[in-house]
């Protein structure tokens, strides 16, 4: 399991994290928890990034936290979406793209 | 501000527990979720709780960076550093009062220097546009500027790069007597051109200024007063307008008060009445007669014209203003010698200056760069004893990181701590710096008669102290800074600190030895200036000081009063009840500069007997007044009556130069060129005095005296000696007796003791400063000594019990530390005699009867040195063999 670990690059958590809240509001664990389902366990979320950048996220309002009961039945504290996080994931999904592609091509053609 | 995150914020603000609680909430759901999963993956309840914890990872540290994501709790964070601050602090008030004292004296000091140099140097003229105002004076001999005759105004005004010329009458700083509602009391007067307020470009608050209508000859006398007269004497009232003033028997009419901060031209003599020039009391007094007043000329320039233009072009008219303005009653050679003066032009920014700047601006800046150097000195130190402080917090900043603080919380808690101490010392500083420099400029005040000089703050004050505590701050942030990296990189928690640690020790040792170096140079230099000044004071001047006084007088008029006029004169006065004897001289002691002339026998005049020697002329009297012996012969007589032949008295070593004294009396000498005295009969001989303290190296200078009452006319002021019996002089009476001979009025009345102060100013300033920084510096040293040793004391504990426990003595130990102390002090000793011996030779100017090279001083400092050393080192010495070798050997 270790093996085929990747490290998170710099500042492409906050991007996960808000594309996984897409989905709708999730607390903390959840959202590490489907990180690393949807990556087959490729992305593994540190705790101690995880909530730092939740509260980063929160004070940029691009996500916004409320209590409420999960569906275990335990109180926790769940992040949503807010209006100004969709146009940021719009905009960093697309830079991510282009990144993407472009280090692709590097990758093959040069 | 986004709404929601400035509510959370707020929230966060005024809720910090249920913040705090909040997230606490959320990280320990987070890892019952993890729990819950491990459970349902089928571990038992234990193994899951450990996983989850361990998969966690560290709570305290996620829990801090969540903190410290949020910016603005940064009110709360400091609140509560702030609230660990002073309890920290206050666990040592030893540091905490040490520091504030050392950063209130290095502060106050340098603000104290600073204010007087901006006072003195810096501050422009409360008036429009300073900047561009230009000076004109006359050069004298000296290259001194002199006055002009405000008749030179006329020559100037036709320049086309002045836009506006004031001519300004100081009448010699001296103040006069003003009757002000009845009571008459010493006010400094200023007489001003027509055109001066609008050159300056002077505002009043009240009333008018004075117009160019207003100074002419015949008109009714007004005057404008400054903000500090009308609040001083009138109460700020508004009916001071149309109220009179009396001066010099004139009476005036107040029609103005001017701008707030206003207080003349002059720096140092506040002129707080100001009128029109041609209203000079004297003027009034004698009607409609044409006249001319000495000034000090400012002009404005005109738009773009420079200062070096304006120069340039006032320099051109050079000659046509000296030969406009000569004084009438100048004879031939006189004459010569006024078209002959050089002109002046400088920048009048900051004021008009005849002799301060002269005199303090050069030791001033020496101060001040002093004052600077023991700034440094006094950070060097403080960061060390931080040092020393935070090595004492090992085990708390260890403690403090396994919690989970952040390396640069630990640095902001250092920060804030020296932050406070900078804080208050600066609060200190500022009150004993301004209180100094008041204190300074207020004890000048009576020797320099009627000085005043207040010390403002004002911007450039303010910066200079905003840059000082900017200084301090970023050298104690940056030790702050370092100290938290290294104690946050050693694992401290198990005392293994100690290595890393005691590396940069050697750099502070060599810091205090330079600083021990400086500091016996310091305390060597003060020794020295003060045993010079001593020595000065102690020189035998050839002349009985004690109640004699000198009484300068000043012509009310062009008129030359006569010979008779001063037989009359100290006739009067000598019959004065309170007087012993008086006489009249035109050589201040210890003021006048020397005139020096070549004196030759004229009987057997060998080629080569010449000699320069000072001239002096005195009347009868002279001697007896100052307590100078006539050693053969006799004294002048009292005798203006042109015909008996002119005589001289020489001095006994003027007299013994030219062979045998007794035998010079009655034989001729003649002195410079002069016809008059190329055959002057010698009556008497004097016993040598000096009286003079500009060359110290000569006490007995060749003085030849000619008699007043037969050689009147070319020499200088005269002035009146008075011995009086007891030590009041009848000061009153003979003002009165002045004023009633009508042609003189008294200037300034001292005793020959204060002119002794006064010539000795400088070096008593010298003395006395380098005193105080002397002893600062021991201070300073003391400090610094102290809190290496505690460092290392504390440093080697462990070592130390180590010692003890396998048999050294507590007076072992105590030798330890005590050779530590010595090398230090050997080494700083051998550089400090270095030092004093290199500037040794800077000095010897600047000394007297004693040289940097004698060992009595030098000594005398080292022991002083070495007593300071050992006071400092009591407390460390103390605490190491103090150590308790069990409590040592556990915390290993």
């Amino acid at each position: 399991m270790a093996a085929d670990r990747i490290d998170l690059l710099q500042g492409t958590l906050d991007l996960l994290i808000l594309r996984t809240l897409q989905a709708g509001p999730m607390h903390g664990w959840a959202i590490s928890e489907r990180i690393q389902q949807i990556s087959e366990n490729v992305l593994q979320v540190n705790q101690g990034s995880l909530y730092p950048a939740l509260h980063r996220l929160e004070h940029q309002a691009w996500i916004k936290a409320e209590w409420a009961t999960s569906e275990l039945g335990r109180r926790a504290r769940f992040y949503r979406l807010t209006a100004a996080g969709r146009k940021q994931l719009e905009k960093e999904t697309d830079e991510w793209t282009r990144l993407s592609a472009a280090i692709g091509r590097v990758l093959e053609m040069a | 501000m986004r709404w929601n995150s400035f509510k959370q914020r707020l929230r966060a603000l005024c809720f910090r527990r249920s913040a705090e609680s909040d997230l606490n909430d959320e990280l320990t759901a987070h890892i019952e979720f993890q729990i819950r999963k491990y459970r349902a993956e089928g571990m038992s309840e234990a193994e899951a709780r450990r996983r989850a914890r361990i998969k966690f990872g560290g709570i305290e540290s996620t829990r801090e960076e969540c903190r410290a994501v949020d910016r603005w709790r940064w009110v709360d964070t400091s609140a509560r550093n702030l609230r660990h601050c002073f309890r920290s602090l206050r666990k040592s008030p030893g540091f905490v009062t040490v520091s504030i004292l050392i950063l209130t004296v290095s502060i106050g000091s340098n603000l104290a220097v600073f204010t007087t140099m901006d006072a003195l140097l810096l501050r422009p003229l409360p008036v429009h546009r300073p900047d561009e105002l230009v000076r004109i004076s006359l050069v004298g001999g000296k290259g001194d500027l002199l006055e002009l005759p405000s008749t030179g105004l006329r020559v100037l005004e036709g320049n086309r790069a002045l836009q506006g010329l004031c001519g300004f009458g100081t009448w010699d700083e001296s103040m006069l007597g003003v009757e002000i509602g009845g009571n008459v009391r010493p006010v400094g007067v200023g007489g001003f051109t027509g055109d001066c307020f609008r050159t300056l470009g002077l505002r009043v608050q009240l009333g008018r200024p004075i117009i160019a209508a207003d100074d002419q000859l015949g008109t009714q006398g007004i005057a404008v007063i400054t903000d500090s007269l009308w609040h001083s004497t009138f109460g700020a009232r508004a009916d001071v307008l149309g109220k009179t003033v009396k001066i010099g028997g004139q009476i005036y009419t107040i029609v103005g008060v001017t701008q707030k901060g206003f207080t003349g031209l002059l720096l140092g003599f506040p002129r707080e009445i100001m009128i029109p020039l041609r209203q000079a009391p004297d003027v009034l007094e004698n009607g409609t007669k044409p006249s001319y007043h000495w000034v000090t000329i400012l002009a404005r320039r005109a738009q773009g014209v420079s200062e070096g233009q304006a120069r340039a072009s006032i320099l051109a008219q050079r000659r046509r203003l000296l030969e406009e303005s000569v004084p009438h009653r100048y004879n031939a050679a006189e004459r010569k010698d006024y078209l002959s003066r050089k002109l002046a032009v400088m920048s009048g920014k900051s004021g008009i200056d005849y002799f301060l700047r002269n005199r303090f601006g050069q030791p001033l800046y020496a101060v001040f760069g002093i004052c600077a150097a023991l700034l440094l000195i006094a950070c060097v130190n403080l960061t060390t004893l931080l040092l020393a402080r935070s090595l004492n917090r090992r085990r708390e900043v260890a403690v403090r990181l396994a919690l989970g603080a952040s390396r640069k919380h630990i640095a902001a808690l250092f920060i804030l701590e020296s932050t406070t101490l900078v804080f208050a010392g600066t609060v200190g500083g500022i009150f004993a710096g301004m209180l100094t420099a008041r204190m300074m400029l207020a004890k000048s005040s009576p020797i320099f008669n009627n000085f005043r000089l207040d010390a403002g703050v004002d911007a450039r004050v303010v910066c200079f102290l905003l840059g000082v505590v900017a200084l301090v701050l970023g050298i104690f942030a940056i030790a702050s800074v370092w100290q938290a990296h290294r104690l946050s990189k050693t694992d401290s928690l198990n005392e293994s600190g100690r290595g890393v640690i005691a590396k940069n020790s050697i750099a502070q040792k060599m810091l205090i030895g330079i600083q021990i170096a400086l500091t016996l140079a310091f305390v060597t230099a003060s020794a020295l200036f003060g045993a010079s000044v001593k020595n000065m004071y102690s020189i035998d001047f050839g002349i009985d000081t004690r109640n004699v006084w000198d009484i300068e007088l000043a012509e009310r008029s062009n008129i030359f009063a006569p010979t008779s006029y001063y037989l009359d004169l100290v006739r009067q006065i000598e019959s004065l009840p309170d007087v012993k004897s008086a006489s009249i001289t035109d050589w201040i002691p210890f003021f006048t500069d020397e005139d020096r002339d070549l004196i030759g026998t004229v009987e057997n005049a060998r080629i080569g007997n010449q000699v320069e020697a000072r001239e002096i002329g005195v009347s009868d009297n002279f001697f007896r007044t100052l307590g100078v012996k006539i050693i053969a012969g006799e004294d002048f007589r009292r005798d203006a009556s042109k015909s008996g032949e002119p005589t001289a008295i020489v001095s006994e070593s003027l007299a013994r130069h030219f062979g045998s004294p007794r035998d010079l009396i009655g034989h001729h000498v003649r002195v410079g060129n002069e016809a008059e005295y190329q055959r002057l009969k010698v009556i008497g001989i004097a016993s040598d005095t000096d009286m003079n303290l500009a060359n110290l190296r000569d006490t007995k200078p060749f003085t030849v005296y000619i008699s007043f009452w037969q050689h009147r006319g070319p020499q200088r002021y005269p002035v009146l000696l008075v011995k009086t019996r007891g030590d009041v002089l009848p000061s009153d009476a003979i003002r009165r007796i002045v004023k009633q001979k009508g042609y003189q009025y008294v200037d300034r009345l001292t005793t020959i003791a204060s002119e002794i102060d006064y010539a000795l100013l400088e070096n008593r300033f010298l003395a006395y400063l380098s005193g105080l920084f002397g002893m600062l510096a021991l201070v300073m040293a003391a400090v610094g000594l102290f809190g290496l040793l505690s460092y290392q004391v504390a440093n080697r504990t462990s070592e130390i019990g180590i010692r003890m426990a396998l048999g050294a003595t507590r007076r072992g130990i105590r030798r330890l530390v005590l050779q530590q102390i010595a090398r230090l002090l050997l080494f700083g000793t051998l550089a400090g005699v270095a030092v004093t011996l290199a500037i040794g030779r800077v000095m010897a100017d600047l000394l007297y009867g004693v040289s940097a090279y004698d060992g009595a001083p030098l000594l005398f400092s080292i022991a002083v040195l070495t007593a300071t050393a050992l006071i400092a080192a009591w407390i460390p010495v103390q605490r190491a063999s103090a150590i308790d070798p069990m409590q040592a050997l556990r915390h290993e």
